[in-house]
C-alpha cells in the first residue's frame, strides 16, 4: 500500500513530468507565443476566411469537450472555422481510408496507433509536422517522447494527443474478498497461481477476463525475447518453439480456471463491456489508461499497478503510446492553419483545462502538472501513466502494428482458447502464414 | 369452415404469435426500464417507468440531437422514395407495354441486377460517385432512385401491370390519349397498391439502410437515424444500455407506423404482384 | 376498389367497339420508358461491374492506383486462404439453414392462417411486423440482447432450470443463432404463399373432396404444385440475400467466435473495408458471383420439373 491514491495524482504527474517529459515543464507559455492563438501574431491569418475540418473518435465526453475547445478556439480566431466530424471508433478507420483516397479527409484527424504504418508510412497520406514547426510550439512536448513515438523515417506524422501506457488494472473489491495482497508483484506465474486458487475457491468467478495480440501475447513475447513480434527486415522475432510456450501458458489458464472461458467472453470487444467485470467477477485487466474510466463506471474501486513482467524479462514490454497522434492530411489547403489549430489544442492551457484526461494525460508536461494540481485528472488515470512510464517497452515498429497480422495472431488465439488448435500446431500454422503475409507486404 | 375446428388454431395463431412478437414487447419494454434491469428482468412491465432514457438518448452525440438525425432521414428517404416510386413506374411501363429491339436481353439483364451481388459493384460505384463529387451528400441515394437502379421495383410493377388487360390502354389510346397520359391516367390509378408497396418498401429499406450511408456520408450533421443509433451504440461511452434500447425503438417506431398505415395497400401489393415470379 | 373496377368496364365497353387498326411502332417510345433504367444500369451497374472484374486482377489499395497482378489474387484465395474455405462453409451453412428454415415456416403458417379463422389480417400482422425491420441494426442489437449469456433467453431458461447455453459464445451454436433471425422474418414470405393460396381455385379443392383424397393428399397433390412458382421465387430471392448477409452478423457476432459466424459478406467487407485489398476483395466478391449464378442456374433449371405454371408459365 505504499501507492496512495493522493500521491498518485499529485506526485505521480510530478514524476511524469519530471522523468520522461523533462526539459520542458518550464516552457508553459512558450504555447502561447508560438501558436498564435490570441493576439494578433498570425497576421495574414486574420485577414483571409480558413474552414478546417477536424474529425475524431471517442465517448460522449470528449465529444464534449473537444467541441468546447473547438468554440473557444474559433472565438479566439474569427477567422477559422473548425467544422468537426466525430462518432466512434468502429468504422472509423474504414471511413478515413475511403475518405483518403478520395480526397475527401478531413483536414485533421487522429490516427490509431495500427495504421500508423499503413496510412502515414506507407501510405505517405498525412503531413511531416517538422515541415510546419514554426506554427507548432514543439517545445511543449518532450522531444524523446516525440522521437520515440510519433517520428517514422525521420517524419513527424501526428501530435501526440495524450501519453497512454498499458497497465494492470484490478478491483480492489475483489482481490479483498479472495485475500489477494494488493501490492502483488504481478507476473505470468503470479497470475496462473493466484488465478487458478481463485477459482477453486469460488468457481464463479475468474482473476481474467479476455486476453488478446496487445494485451497478452504481443508484450508476452517481447519479454521472452527482447525483440519486436516482426523485426524491421520483416523476419519473424521468436521462435516456433517460443510461440508454442506462449500458447501452451495461454491454454493453461483457460484449463486452470484462471481465465473466464472463451465462449462466455468472447462477445465483449473490451473488458469494460464484459458482464462479469461489470458485476465484480473478474479480478484483473490489461489496459491502457485511456480506457480506465469507462472501466470504473462500473468498478469505482478500480485501482492500477504494473503491467505484468516476468522476473527474466529481456525487456518490459510495458506499452506506451502517444494516445493517437494528431495527423494532418496531406491534402489540406491550409496546411499552416491547421498546424496552429492542432498546437493549440494540444499545448495551450485553456485547451488542456477543457480536454482533460480526454485523451489520456495531456501530452505537454506543464498542462499535465497544472492539471493534477487542480484534480482535473482522474486520479487513476494519472497513475496509470506514470506507472507505465516508470519501464517502459521499446515502442512497437510499424510492421508489427499491421492490421492483418494483429488480426491473424487474434484469430489463433481464439483457436487456443476454444481448444479448436492445440499450441504447437497453432504456432505452427500462425508463424506460416504470417511469413506469407509478410512476403506480400513487400 | 366450423367454429369448432378454428379456435385451437386461433388460440394456437395466438400464443405462437405473441412468442414471435415478444422480443418486440420485451424491446419497447426494456427501454422503459431502469438500467439495472434491462438484463435481469424479462417481464414487459418495468418496476418504474423511466421516460429518462428516451430522453437522454435523444440528446445523441456531441452536439447532433436525434432531431436532426430524423430530419435528415426524412431529407433523405422521401425524395429517395418518390423517385423510386416515379422512375419504376415509368420503367416498368416500358417494358410491360412497348416493342423495341433488344427488349428481352434487356428485360433479362435488368432481372439479373437482381441478382447481382452488390459488393461486386460497391467499390467502382464509390470512386464513380468520388468523381462526380457526390461524397457526403445525399446524391448517391437520389440519383440511383431516379435511375430506377432497383430492378426489384420495376420488376414487381412488371408484373402488375402484365396483370392489367391490355385492352385497356388500347382504348384509351383510341380516345385520344397519348402513351404518356395512358400511363397517368389509366394504369397508375389501377397500380397504386402496387405503387404503394413500392413506396413502402423503398421507405423501409432506405430508412434501415446503414452500409451506404456509412460510406457515403461523413459529416455528423448529415446522419441519418440508422448512423446516429450505430453511433450512439458504438460510442466507448455508452453504458447505458437503455438509452441504447429506447433509441432503437425510435428508430424502429416510424417504419412499424408506415406499415400499419398503409398495410393494406401493401399486402394487397405484393399479394398480386409478387406471385407471378 | 370498386372505382377501379368500373374505369375498367368503361373501357371494356369502349374496346368493344374498336378495332385495333392503330398498330403503330412505338420501339423508340419504349425504349424512351425505359432510357432512365438503361442509363442507370450502363453506367451505375455494367460499368462497375466491369470494373471489378478488372480489378479483380490488380492490387488495389485504394490508396495507389490499381497494379495489374494477374491471377494472383484468385491464387491466393483459393492455395493460401484458410479464411476463404471457412467462409465458404459458414455460408453454405447458414443459406441451409436460414433459407429452409425460413420458407418452411412461412409455408407452414400461411397454410394455418389459411383455414378461415377470424382476424386473420391480425395474425398476418404480427407475423409481418419482424420482417419489416429486416435490415435494421435496431434488430441486430435486440439479437444481441436476446441471446447474450445474460440475455432474456437464459434468462429465461433459468426459470425451468436451464442453462446458461452460450448461444453467440460457442464456435458451434453461434451460426445456428444468427440464423434463426432471418427465420424469425418470415412474414414477408409468409404474405406472398397466402397470396398464393388465395388463388388456388376453390374447385380444385372441391374436386378433390369429391375424389375422396385426404387432406394431406390434397395438399401434396393440388396445393403445393400450384404454390411451386411463388416457392421458387421466394427460395431464389432468399438464397440470393442468404448468400450475401452481412448486417447481422456483423453487428451480433462479427464473425466470431473462431470464425463461426465469419460468413462470406464478412469475409470481403474485411477484405475491402478494412484492409482496403480492394482487387482481393473483388476478387472474393466475383467468385460468389459465380457461385450464386451457378445456384440459380440450378434451381432455374430443375424448376422445369416440380414448378406448376397455370397459364403455361411466362418464365423468366
Amino acid at each position: 500500500m505504499r501507492q496512495i491514491t493522493k500521491w498518485g495524482k499529485a506526485l505521480g504527474i510530478g514524476v511524469l513530468a519530471g522523468s520522461v517529459l523533462a526539459g520542458c515543464a518550464a516552457n508553459e507559455d512558450g504555447g502561447n507565443a508560438a501558436n498564435g492563438s490570441g493576439n494578433g501574431t498570425a497576421s495574414d491569418g486574420e485577414t483571409k476566411n480558413v474552414t478546417l475540418r477536424f474529425s475524431w473518435w471517442g465517448s460522449e465526453a470528449r465529444h464534449k469537450a473537444v467541441l468546447e475547445a473547438i468554440d473557444l478556439y474559433m472565438e479566439q480566431n474569427p477567422n477559422v472555422t473548425i467544422e468537426p466530424e466525430y462518432g466512434g471508433f468502429d468504422g472509423y478507420y474504414q471511413k478515413l481510408v475511403t475518405q483518403l483516397s478520395g480526397h475527401t479527409a478531413p483536414d485533421l484527424t487522429p490516427l490509431s496507433a495500427d495504421w500508423i504504418d499503413d496510412i502515414a508510412v506507407k501510405g505517405n497520406l498525412v503531413l511531416d509536422l517538422y515541415t510546419l514547426k514554426d506554427q507548432i510550439n514543439l517545445e511543449a512536448f518532450d522531444q524523446s517522447f516525440l522521437e520515440k513515438y510519433v517520428v517514422y523515417d525521420g517524419k513527424m506524422i501526428g501530435l501526440p494527443m495524450g501519453v497512454n501506457g498499458m497497465v494492470t488494472a484490478y478491483n480492489k473489491d475483489f482481490l479483498q474478498k479472495y485475500g489477494i495482497p494488493e501490492d502483488t508483484q504481478w507476473d505470468w506465474n503470479t497470475i496462473h497461481d493466484i488465478g487458478q486458487q481463485v477459482h477453486q475457491q469460488d468457481s464463479s468467478v475468474y482473476l481474467l477476463g479476455t486476453l488478446d495480440f496487445r494485451t497478452f501475447l504481443q508484450p508476452y513475447m517481447s519479454q521472452k525475447t527482447g525483440n519486436q513480434w516482426i523485426n524491421d527486415d520483416k523476419t519473424i522475432g521468436f521462435t516456433e518453439a517460443d510461440l508454442t510456450e506462449a500458447f501452451a501458458y495461454y491454454k493453461s489458464l483457460f484449463d486452470d480456471g484462471v481465465m473466464q472461458p472463451a465462449a462466455e467472453s468472447s462477445l465483449y470487444s473490451e473488458p469494460a463491456k464484459n458482464v462479469l467485470f461489470q458485476k465484480g467477477g473478474i479480478g484483473l485487466a490489461f489496459s491502457l489508461a485511456s480506457a480506465l474510466p469507462q472501466m470504473k463506471t462500473y468498478v469505482p474501486s478500480l485501482d492500477v499497478a504494473s503491467y505484468p513482467i516476468a522476473a527474466d524479462a529481456k525487456t518490459s514490454g510495458v506499452l506506451v503510446v502517444p494516445a493517437n497522434p494528431l495527423a494532418i492530411n496531406k491534402d489540406t489547403k491550409y496546411p499552416e492553419e491547421a498546424a496552429k489549430f492542432a498546437s493549440w489544442l494540444l499545448t495551450a492551457p485553456e485547451s488542456a483545462a477543457i480536454l482533460r484526461d480526454n485523451f489520456s494525460v495531456p501530452p505537454a508536461a506543464a498542462n499535465a502538472q497544472s492539471l493534477a494540481d487542480q484534480n482535473l485528472i482522474d486520479p487513476t488515470v494519472a497513475k496509470a501513466v506514470q506507472t507505465a512510464l516508470q519501464d517502459p517497452g521499446d515502442p512497437i515498429n510499424g510492421v508489427s502494428n499491421n492490421q492483418e497480422i494483429a488480426k491473424l495472431v487474434n484469430d489463433y488465439m481464439q483457436q487456443v482458447a476454444f481448444g479448436q488448435s492445440a499450441p504447437d500446431k497453432a504456432a505452427k500454422e500462425l508463424i506460416e502464414r504470417m511469413k506469407d503475409k509478410l512476403a506480400s507486404l513487400q | 369452415m366450423t367454429a369448432g375446428r378454428s379456435w385451437p388454431a386461433t388460440l394456437f395463431l395466438s400464443l405462437f404469435g405473441l412468442a414471435f412478437i415478444y422480443p418486440l414487447l420485451w424491446l419497447v419494454a426494456a427501454s422503459l426500464k431502469p438500467n439495472a434491469d434491462v438484463f435481469t428482468t424479462i417481464g414487459l412491465i418495468p418496476s418504474h417507468i423511466e421516460w429518462s432514457s428516451y430522453k437522454q438518448g435523444w440528446v445523441g452525440i456531441g452536439r447532433v440531437t436525434f432531431t436532426q438525425f430524423f430530419l435528415n432521414t426524412v431529407k433523405l428517404v422521401v425524395p429517395v422514395v418518390a423517385l423510386t416510386a416515379l422512375s419504376s413506374a415509368v420503367v416498368a411501363y416500358g417494358f410491360a407495354r412497348f416493342r423495341f429491339p433488344l427488349k428481352k436481353t434487356l428485360f433479362s439483364l435488368m432481372i439479373a441486377t437482381l441478382m447481382l451481388p452488390d459488393a461486386v459493384i460497391m467499390i467502382p460505384r464509390y470512386i464513380l460517385y468520388r468523381n462526380f463529387g457526390w461524397l457526403n451528400s445525399y446524391w448517391p441515394f437520389y440519383i440511383p432512385a431516379l435511375l430506377a437502379v432497383h430492378a426489384f421495383f420495376i420488376f414487381l410493377l412488371v408484373q402488375f401491370f402484365r396483370g392489367i388487360p391490355r385492352e385497356l390502354d388500347e382504348a384509351a389510346e383510341i380516345d385520344g390519349c397519348g402513351s404518356f397520359r395512358t400511363l397517368t391516367r389509366v394504369l397508375l390509378p389501377l397500380c397504386v397498391p402496387a405503387l404503394i408497396s413500392v413506396c413502402i418498401f423503398q421507405f423501409i429499406w432506405t430508412w434501415n439502410e446503414f452500409f451506404n450511408t456509412l460510406i457515403y456520408i461523413n459529416s455528423v450533421s448529415k446522419f441519418p437515424v440508422a448512423l446516429g443509433l450505430r453511433m450512439v451504440l458504438d460510442n466507448e461511452g455508452a453504458v447505458n444500455w437503455n438509452q441504447v434500447l429506447a433509441m432503437c425503438v425510435v428508430t424502429i417506431v416510424p417504419c412499424v407506423a408506415v406499415f400499419f398505415a398503409a398495410q393494406k395497400h401493401f399486402v394487397e401489393g405484393i399479394a398480386t404482384t409478387g406471385l407471378k415470379g | 376498389m370498386s372505382k377501379q373496377a368500373a374505369t375498367a368496364t368503361t373501357m371494356t365497353t369502349k374496346l368493344m367497339s374498336s378495332s385495333r387498326s392503330r398498330k403503330r411502332s412505338r420501339q423508340y417510345v419504349g425504349l424512351l420508358y425505359i432510357s432512365p433504367w438503361l442509363i442507370g444500369f450502363l453506367v451505375l451497374t455494367l460499368f462497375p461491374f466491369i470494373m471489378s472484374f478488372y480489378y479483380s486482377f490488380t492490387d488495389y489499395s485504394m490508396i495507389k492506383a490499381p497494379a495489374f497482378v494477374g491471377l494472383a489474387n484468385y491464387i491466393d484465395i483459393f492455395t493460401k486462404n484458410p479464411d476463404f474455405a471457412n467462409s465458404l462453409k459458414v455460408t453454405f451453412l447458414y443459406v441451409l439453414m436460414a433459407v429452409p428454415g425460413k420458407l418452411l415456416f412461412a409455408l407452414l403458417m400461411a397454410l394455418a392462417l389459411n383455414i378461415g379463422i377470424r382476424g386473420i389480417g391480425v395474425f398476418r400482422t404480427i407475423y409481418y411486423i419482424p420482417s419489416i425491420l429486416g435490415g435494421s441494426i435496431a434488430v441486430s442489437v435486440l439479437w444481441r440482447f436476446l441471446f447474450t449469456r445474460e440475455g432474456l433467453v437464459n434468462t429465461l431458461l433459468g426459470y425451468v432450470s436451464l442453462g446458461p447455453v452460450d448461444w453467440l459464445g460457442s464456435p458451434k451454436l453461434a451460426l445456428f443463432t444468427i440464423s434463426l433471425l432471418p427465420i424469425w422474418e418470415f412474414g414477408s414470405s409468409m404474405v406472398l404463399f397466402l397470396a398464393g393460396l388465395k388463388q388456388v381455385p376453390k374447385e380444385l379443392y372441391e374436386a378433390a373432396r369429391v375424389d375422396g383424397a385426404s387432406r394431406v393428399r390434397t395438399f401434396f397433390r393440388v396445393t403445393l404444385p400450384l404454390l411451386s412458382p411463388v416457392i421458387l421465387f421466394n427460395l431464389i430471392m432468399q438464397m440470393i440475400n442468404a448468400f450475401q448477409q452481412f448486417t447481422a452478423a456483423f453487428v451480433i457476432t462479427g464473425g466470431g467466435p473462431v470464425k463461426s459466424t465469419n460468413l462470406y459478406g464478412l469475409l470481403m467487407y474485411e477484405n475491402a473495408f478494412h484492409y482496403f485489398k480492394m482487387g482481393y476483395a473483388s476478387a472474393l466478391s466475383w467468385i460468389l458471383f459465380i457461385i450464386i449464378m451457378a445456384f440459380t442456374f440450378v434451381l432455374f433449371r430443375t424448376s422445369d420439373r416440380w414448378t406448376h405454371y397455370e397459364d403455361g408459365g411466362d418464365g423468366r
